[in-house]
Order: C-alpha cells, then sequence, then structure tokens
C-alpha cells in the first residue's frame, strides 16, 4: 500500500502561541475595536494586526481604495495631510493609497465615526441622535448619514451591521422624503436656489431618477400652460388656409403664420424648460435630455401625427411633410437656447429625436411622394400623346370630309380621277380640286399635313415642366438629406435616383420614341418624285428633311436641358456619389437616352440621305440620254451640261443643310456620305450614257464642276472623298482622245488600270466601252490593251 | 473489490479510511494524491497527518464528509468569502470547547481547507468581540510572548484611538 512519509522534525506548530496565518485569519473579521484588543494578546497577533493588507482590507472593504489619492512621490506624507480624516463629514473624502497608512488612514476615520455609529445602535428616538444633534443643516446630515452607511462595512459584525445599515435606510428614507417635499415647496414657489439646494443634497443621496421622475411630471405631465401640452384639444384648421390667390377658393394652402408661430411656442416650451434645468439640475443628472426626449417622442411626435393627419384633407400632405420637417429641425432647432445642462451636443441630440420621431412619416412621404411625381410625369406626357393623335385625327378627318362620298365606295372612279387631275390640269374639275380630293390625294394631303406638324411633336416647354416637377420633388426630398437614421437617409438618396431615372425613361419612352418613330414613319413614305407631291403641293422635297432635322435639334435640346439638370440637380447636390462610375443608375438611364436620341438621328440621316440621292438620281435619269452625245446637228454646246447643273443645285441647296444645326461629327457624316452616294450616281449613270469625242468636253466640264462643288463644300475627311472624284477626271479623259489614235487610249485604259484603287481594271474597260465609237475601235484598243484583239484569235 | 479509500492516519496512528472525494476538501491532501497517483487512484492511499490528534482529524473528516459536495466560493474571491455569513450546520458543527475550536482551526490551515478554517476564524472573530486581550489569552489559551517594556509601548500606541 502507497503511503506518504512526514518528516517528524517539522514543527507545525506551538500550541502555546496562535500561529500567523490563523491570527491574520481571524483579523480579517474583525472590528477595528476588537482588531486594537487582538493585537495586545500576543506577538503573532500583533504581528497580524499591524500587517497593512489587514487594513487595506477595510479601506477596500469601504470601497475606498482603489479610487484613493497616489501620495506625493516628492515628500513624504505628513499629518496635516491626514487633516480631513478628523472631521466627521470629510474624513472620507481623501484617503490616500499607501500601505504604510493605511493603518492610521483607517484608525482616523475609525475615530471620527465610531461615537456616532456606536450612537445610531443605540435605542433611542431619531431625533435624539447625535449625528441630528451635532449636523443641523441638511446637507450634513445627508453626508453624515452616507459616511456611516459606508463606514457599516468595516463591521463585520452581523448583527450590529445589520442593524444600522437598516436603521440608516430608514433614516435615509424619511430624510429624502423630507427634502423631496422641501423642493416641492420651493419649486413650486419658483425659489429655485433654494431647490437647487435640495436637489444638490438627493443628487448627493444618489436620488438622480427620483428627480428626473418629480421633473417630467411637474413640468410636462401636469404642466397645462402650453397649448402642446394638451393636444386632446388641438385644432388644426388654422394651420391650413384657403389660397387667398385662388379665384375658386378651393385651393388651401400652408398658413406659414401659423406654423412660425407654433415653432416659436415650441422652442418657447423648450427654452423654458432649459433655463428652468439649469438653474436647479447640476449637469450630472441628465434632465435637459430627458425632457427633450419626454417632449420630441411623445408630445411632439403626437403633434406631428395631428399635423399631418390634418393636411390630408385640404390636399396638402405632400408640401406639409417636407416643410414641417424643415421647420422643426432648422428654424426650431435655430430658436432654442444653448442648455447647459446637455451642453454643445444639445442641437445635435435634439435633431436625433425628432427624426426618429419623424421616421416612420418620413417613410410614407418619400413612397408618396414618388408615387406623385411618376403619376403625374406620366399623365402629362401622355396628354400630350394623346393630344397629338387627336390632332392628326382632326387633321385627317377635316381632310376626308372632302373626299366625295361616292368616290369611296367606287375606287375605280377615285383612280380615274387621279389620273385626269394628274394629267390634265385646269379641266372642268378644276374649281372643285381645291375643296375635293380622291382617297389617295387625300392621303397624300393628310401625310403632307402631318409632317408640317412635325415640329409640334415634340415640346421642349413640356420636358422643362417634367424637369422642374423633378426638381420640386427632389428639393423637396433633399430636405431629409441629413436624416440621421443611416438606413432611411440611404432609402430617401435611392428615392431621389429613382425620380431621377423615371424621368428618363418616361421621357425617353413616351416623348423621344413615338416622335422619333412617328417622323421617321413619315419621312420613309414621303415621295417627292410622286406626281400629288411634286403638283398638288409646292413645298420643296427637302422640307421633311429641314423638319425632321428640326425635330432633332429639338431632340438635342432636350438632352441638354437633360445633361443640365443631371449636373445642376443630380451631381451638384450631391444626390449622386459615384459621378463617372457605370455603377451609377442616373448616369446609366442618362446616357441611355443619349443613344436613343443618337440612334433616331442616325436613321433619320440615312433616310434624309436616301430621298437626296433618289432626288438626283431622278434629275439625271428624267434628262436626255445623249448629253454627250450630240447630234451632229446640234450647235457645239461648251461647258456643263443642264443636267448637271440641276444636280449641282440640288445639292448645293442641301449639303449644308445641317451645318449649325446639329453636331459637327453628325455634319461631317452626312456630307461624306452624300459625296460618296453622289460619286456613286455619277458612275452609274456614267456607265449607262453613251460618249462621243465631242460630248466629252461636257462630260469633262461637268466632272470638274462637281468636283469643284465637292472641294468647296467638304469640309473634313478629303483625304477619303477627293481621290474618287479625281479619279472620275481621269476617266473623261478616256472620251477626249480620238478614235483613230486607239493606240493612246489603250495605253490610257491599261495606266488607269494601274492608277489607283478606285476602279478596277473591270470598270475601266466598262467605261471605255462607253465610246460612241466604240465597236469600231475595240480591236484596236484590245490589242493595246491585252496585246492582241480579240479578232487576232483563230481556231485552228 | 471495493474502491480504492484514502486512509488518513492521525498523529497518535488511529487509521481513518475515507472517499477519495471527501480527503480532497483538503487542499494538501488532494495534491498530495494527484501527484503521487497521476493516473488516477488504483489502490488504498495512507496519509499520515503527524500534528493532528485523533480525536480532532475524526471532527475535521466529519466536516468534509458532510460538505463533499458542496461548492465553495473561489479561494481568490476574498470579498465573496468574508460576506458569506456562517452556515447554520457549521455553527452548530463548531460549537465545541474553545481549545477543540482552536484545533480544529489549526488542523483547518495545516490541512488547507479554507472554508473550514474560515468558518472557524468568524466563529473566533464572533467570540473575541468586546473582550480584553487577556480574556482572549485565557480563552485561547495563549501565551503573552511580550516583554512588560513592549507590552506598553503596544498599549500606548493605538490608545488614542480607542473608544472605549
Amino acid at each position: 500500500m502507497a503511503q506518504v512519509i512526514w518528516n517528524a522534525d517539522i514543527d507545525v506548530y506551538n500550541p502555546q502561541v496562535i500561529p500567523s496565518p490563523i491570527a491574520r485569519n481571524v483579523a480579517k473579521y474583525l472590528s477595528i475595536p476588537d482588531l486594537l484588543s487582538f493585537s495586545k494578546v500576543s506577538r503573532n497577533a500583533y504581528k497580524a494586526a499591524n500587517d497593512p493588507l489587514t487594513w487595506i482590507a477595510r479601506l477596500k472593504a469601504m470601497e475606498l481604495w482603489d479610487s484613493a489619492e497616489i501620495p506625493p512621490k516628492d515628500r513624504p506624507l505628513k499629518s496635516s495631510d491626514f487633516h480631513n480624516l478628523d472631521n466627521p463629514l470629510l474624513c472620507l473624502d481623501k484617503i490616500y493609497r499607501t500601505s504604510k497608512g493605511a493603518k492610521i488612514q483607517v484608525l482616523k476615520i475609525h475615530k471620527s465615526l465610531s461615537p456616532y455609529y456606536n450612537d445610531i445602535q443605540l435605542n433611542k428616538p431619531y431625533d435624539r441622535l447625535r449625528i441630528f444633534k451635532d449636523f443641523q443643516s441638511p446637507e450634513d446630515q445627508a453626508k453624515i448619514l452616507s459616511n456611516l452607511l459606508v463606514y457599516s462595512n468595516i463591521d463585520f459584525n452581523d448583527d450590529s451591521r445589520t442593524l444600522v445599515q437598516e436603521k440608516i435606510t430608514a433614516l435615509f428614507e424619511i430624510f429624502e422624503n423630507a427634502l423631496l417635499r422641501e423642493l416641492e415647496i420651493h419649486f413650486d414657489l419658483q425659489d429655485y436656489e433654494k431647490t437647487r439646494r435640495f436637489m444638490n443634497i438627493l443628487i448627493d443621496l444618489k436620488n438622480q431618477q427620483t428627480l428626473i421622475d418629480f421633473f417630467l411630471q411637474k413640468s410636462i405631465f401636469d404642466n397645462e400652460e402650453s397649448e402642446i401640452f394638451n393636444l386632446e384639444s388641438f385644432d388644426t384648421t388654422k394651420y391650413f388656409i384657403l389660397d387667398p390667390e385662388d379665384f375658386h377658393q378651393t385651393r388651401h394652402i400652408i398658413n406659414e403664420e401659423a406654423f412660425t408661430g407654433l415653432t416659436q411656442e415650441l422652442a418657447h416650451v423648450f427654452n423654458e424648460q432649459s433655463h428652468i434645468i439649469d438653474l436647479i439640475f447640476p449637469q450630472t443628472v441628465p434632465m435637459m435630455y430627458k425632457v427633450s426626449e419626454e417632449l420630441v417622442s411623445n408630445q411632439l411626435a403626437e403633434l406631428l401625427l395631428i399635423l399631418i393627419e390634418g393636411s390630408k384633407k385640404p390636399g396638402l400632405y405632400l408640401t406639409l411633410v417636407p416643410y414641417l420637417y424643415e421647420k422643426i429641425t432648422i428654424d426650431f432647432l435655430k430658436l432654442l437656447n444653448p442648455s447647459e445642462n446637455i451642453g454643445p451636443n444639445y442641437n445635435h441630440l435634439l435633431k436625433e429625436l425628432i427624426d426618429m420621431s419623424f421616421e416612420s412619416f418620413v417613410v410614407d412621404y418619400t413612397r408618396e411622394e414618388i408615387q406623385y411625381f411618376k403619376n403625374t410625369t406620366n399623365d402629362k406626357l401622355l396628354d400630350w400623346k394623346r393630344e397629338i393623335t387627336k390632332r392628326e385625327a382632326e387633321t385627317t378627318m377635316n381632310i376626308l370630309k372632302h373626299v366625295k362620298a361616292e368616290t369611296k365606295s367606287d375606287f375605280l372612279t377615285s383612280f380615274k380621277k387621279v389620273f385626269t387631275i394628274s394629267n390634265s390640269s385646269g379641266s372642268k374639275e378644276a374649281e372643285s380640286e381645291q375643296q375635293n380630293y380622291s382617297e389617295i390625294q387625300a392621303k397624300a394631303k393628310i401625310l403632307s399635313e402631318n409632317i408640317k406638324s412635325l415640329t409640334k411633336i415634340f415640346s421642349p416647354e413640356l420636358i422643362l415642366e417634367t424637369l422642374n416637377d423633378a426638381k420640386t420633388s427632389l428639393h423637396k426630398l433633399l430636405k431629409f438629406r441629413d436624416f440621421s437614421i443611416a438606413s432611411l437617409k440611404n432609402d430617401i438618396f435611392a428615392s431621389m435616383q429613382d425620380i431621377f431615372i423615371n424621368v428618363m425613361d418616361t421621357i425617353g419612352n413616351e416623348h423621344l420614341k413615338p416622335g422619333f418613330n412617328k417622323g421617321l414613319e413619315y419621312l420613309q413614305t414621303y415621295n417627292p418624285s410622286s406626281k400629288t407631291y411634286s403638283e398638288s403641293h409646292n413645298e420643296s422635297f427637302v422640307e421633311p428633311l429641314v423638319l425632321f432635322f428640326e425635330l432633332i435639334n429639338m431632340a438635342d435640346l432636350i438632352i441638354q436641358m437633360v445633361d443640365i439638370f443631371y449636373k445642376e440637380e443630380m451631381i451638384k447636390k450631391n444626390i449622386v456619389k459615384r459621378e463617372n462610375s457605370i455603377l451609377n443608375p442616373s448616369l446609366q438611364n442618362k446616357k441611355k437616352l443619349e443613344g436613343l436620341v443618337d440612334k433616331y438621328v442616325a436613321d433619320g440621316l440615312n433616310v434624309g440621305v436616301e430621298v437626296l440621292v433618289n432626288e438626283i438620281d431622278n434629275v439625271f435619269k428624267n434628262n436626255h440620254t445623249n448629253d454627250y452625245n450630240p447630234s451632229a446637228d446640234t450647235p457645239p454646246n461648251f461647258g456643263p451640261t443642264e443636267t448637271a447643273h440641276k444636280a449641282v443645285q440640288i445639292l448645293e441647296e442641301n449639303i449644308d443643310l445641317l451645318v449649325d444645326s446639329a453636331d459637327s461629327s453628325i455634319v461631317e457624316v452626312f456630307q461624306q456620305e452624300i459625296a460618296e452616294r453622289f460619286f456613286q450616281v455619277i458612275v452609274k449613270n456614267l456607265k449607262k450614257s453613251t460618249i462621243s469625242v465631242a460630248g466629252a468636253t461636257n462630260l469633262i466640264s461637268d466632272i470638274n464642276l462637281y468636283y469643284d462643288f465637292i472641294i468647296a463644300h467638304i469640309r473634313s475627311n478629303k483625304r477619303l472623298i477627293v481621290p474618287l472624284y479625281q479619279a472620275l477626271k481621269k476617266v473623261g479623259n478616256i472620251y477626249l482622245i480620238g478614235g483613230d489614235d486607239a493606240k493612246a487610249i489603250g495605253k490610257l485604259v491599261s495606266d488607269l488600270s494601274k492608277f489607283n484603287g478606285i476602279f478596277g481594271q473591270e470598270e475601266i474597260y466598262e467605261f471605255v466601252q462607253r465610246r460612241q465609237d466604240w465597236p469600231i475601235i475595240k480591236r484596236h484598243v484590245e490589242k493595246v490593251m491585252y496585246g492582241f484583239g480579240l479578232g487576232d484569235c483563230s481556231i485552228v | 473489490m471495493s474502491a480504492p479509500k484514502v486512509i488518513v492516519i492521525s498523529s497518535d496512528d488511529e487509521k481513518f479510511p475515507v472517499d477519495p472525494k471527501v480527503a480532497e476538501k483538503s487542499l494538501l491532501m488532494k495534491n498530495m494524491i494527484n501527484d503521487l497517483n497521476p493516473d488516477g487512484l488504483q489502490e488504498d492511499f495512507e496519509i499520515p497527518t503527524p500534528n493532528v490528534r485523533a480525536n480532532v482529524l475524526a471532527k475535521v473528516l466529519e466536516w468534509c464528509e458532510h460538505h463533499k459536495n458542496t461548492i465553495f466560493p473561489d479561494d481568490d474571491d476574498d470579498d465573496a468569502r468574508k460576506s458569506a455569513p456562517v452556515e447554520e450546520w457549521d455553527k452548530n458543527f463548531l460549537k465545541v470547547d474553545q481549545e477543540m475550536l482552536y484545533e480544529i482551526m489549526l488542523a483547518a490551515n495545516y490541512l488547507n481547507i479554507r472554508p473550514l478554517l474560515d468558518a472557524g476564524c468568524k466563529m473566533v472573530a464572533e467570540m473575541i468581540k468586546g473582550k480584553s486581550p487577556e480574556e482572549l489569552r485565557r480563552i485561547f489559551n495563549i501565551v503573552n510572548d511580550f516583554s512588560p517594556e513592549e507590552e506598553a509601548a503596544i498599549r500606548r500606541e493605538n490608545e488614542w484611538a480607542e473608544d472605549r
């Protein structure tokens, strides 16, 4: 079996003395007088009783040690440093944290307080206690009671300690009630100096909560002076009055005077409370904050509810909420006097409280505001669309009125009429012609009228109005930009973005898109070469183009307005944070809108160019094909042909159409496109003509005319365009060489093919075939070109 | 075979077999058991206490037996220990003659049984209340080991603070 072997020599204890560990342990549980007796029993007892730890434990028990002052380092402590310890009222106020001095400090405290402590244990009426005999002022009495309560913690005798603590607690209660009564009497008498005195005693006795409750009761719950404390009878009617400028006397407006009055009254209440609080409360009691909290989260919140509810009937809800918020968070806060009790954070704390009371109202309001804005904007744009449709319908109606009833049922008749009118103007039906149209004519007329009203499709005024509405809504929402509840603030900013995105969407989808579609539709169906147009209407064929460009200009104006709006409202007012980020939904939507316009501009230009080129094509088609192959009896005619003049004139009229009215880049693209297409028309036409040597001068004059025109009008991208016309000039030379010099022709043709990449060899060959004398010179030329003529080949 | 026991032997060689759980109320014995039997107690284990008489040891072990399941406040938590009033059972248990109480405390100190020592000290403090040094020496059988000069000096030292 295992066992432990002891060293028997160890003298573990000597029953004759009290072993030190036991003495120290016993000392822990002794009251001061017993501790002093104990120290005289034996050496070990003396040592235990004089152990600094024994005394520090007493200071700790009274909770004085941890907060004790560090003794000065430069000098030893003198007895005068412990002077306060001899005074029963002051003995606990200053303690030094020194183990050597722990004993003397505890003994001095004991000496000062034990007479009262012992006295209080005696069975005698309260009013004969020494504490009330020796100390008369309530401050001193409160102090000695508190001190004795602290001192009781080093009475390790359960019975006496419990007795004293119960007695002191009972005394405190009686004493505090007496103090509160005094306090109330002086408060009611508005003797704030005395009130403050009792206040301070009660605060020293740790009655903060009682005092806060007392003040709230007195100043708010029992207050009947101010209207805002008695909201049951609060009447909102005076806050919303009929608009004196409204003729019909139905529209209400906010009575700013009444609200200013209300704000002032509110501020007066706060200032009054703050004034009294600063007179009677020390800063250690957060009284003004408690009062503010109560006033804001109850009285003010209820007032807000009443006012906001009251604003719905006169239709001022959307106006009132931001107005009221601004009134309270700016005007009201400005009217407040500083509060010593809260300190410099007063306005800030109040703002947070107010924001909390406003939170639910603002959530509702934000939602309503956006809904309202979306609805009105949509309505306005839809109204506009309806108006256009109506106007067009009316035009159609007016024109169709003149279509004879019978023609409607008899298509053949109307067809015939078209035929007659177009062929024999000034016939017997001429008088009625102005009034009565055939169906086809009517359609043309309707189209023409609609085209004339193209400029009325877009309404920059309407867009301006929409943007202004957006601005109004944004400005209302912006009043909440400093809202102190972060999540709601984020929601508000998101709502503002929402409004902008909605504006972009609505302008794009409801205004620009349908407008452009309509314009393009007219432009595409418009056919200037149709007889019905050219004869029954005298508009120049370019008119629709000009109108369409005006449309583009207007769209451009709208885009610019949107851009200014974006910069002024969204960027400058910091509604949009990441200005250039692709994550910025506002910017994305704005770009989308701009892209939409660009697309329509490009579509419109295409159609425009198409129309123009068709017109030029027609000029060539309709003119005599033998411009360049004059018959021998025609007198020689030098210089450009009439056809060329006409084509150039049309170009002249239209090529600068866009200058000053569209972006320079658009102008360039437009002109370049025209130049290229014109070149193609010339080539096409050339390939159809027959050119004699005599006509060659005319051709070269024509080409020179085109060339000069292009040089004069094409401002940019000359590098791409000019070579086309230079090549044309060279081609002209093919026809100038006499037919007898087939060798020269062949050589020129070969050189030309090598010359540049504008025309391929096949094309040059096509050109040379257009020579009037081609059948004759073919063999010789081919021989030069290919080294032999086709006729040289024979089958062997 | 039943679970191994701890056999505590008094100074007069009386053997007290107890459950390890009971013996471990003494921190001294607990440490001994754990240090010498790192793998747990496999067989009976003898611990001699050469300065504790059998009748004192019997009392101490009775206390340990009674409190084997009690959880006491942490040793380091001075405040909790100090403010805990002496339990009624402990009070009755410690209602013994002064000499016995004194010896139990010495044993508790030596065997390192803090709760028992505390209870004892509180009882002693209770007894000390209001007694003169002479009375105390008599009650607790303590020899006055001061020289007359020392005694006089000590009396003078704190005289000013005494209020009786």
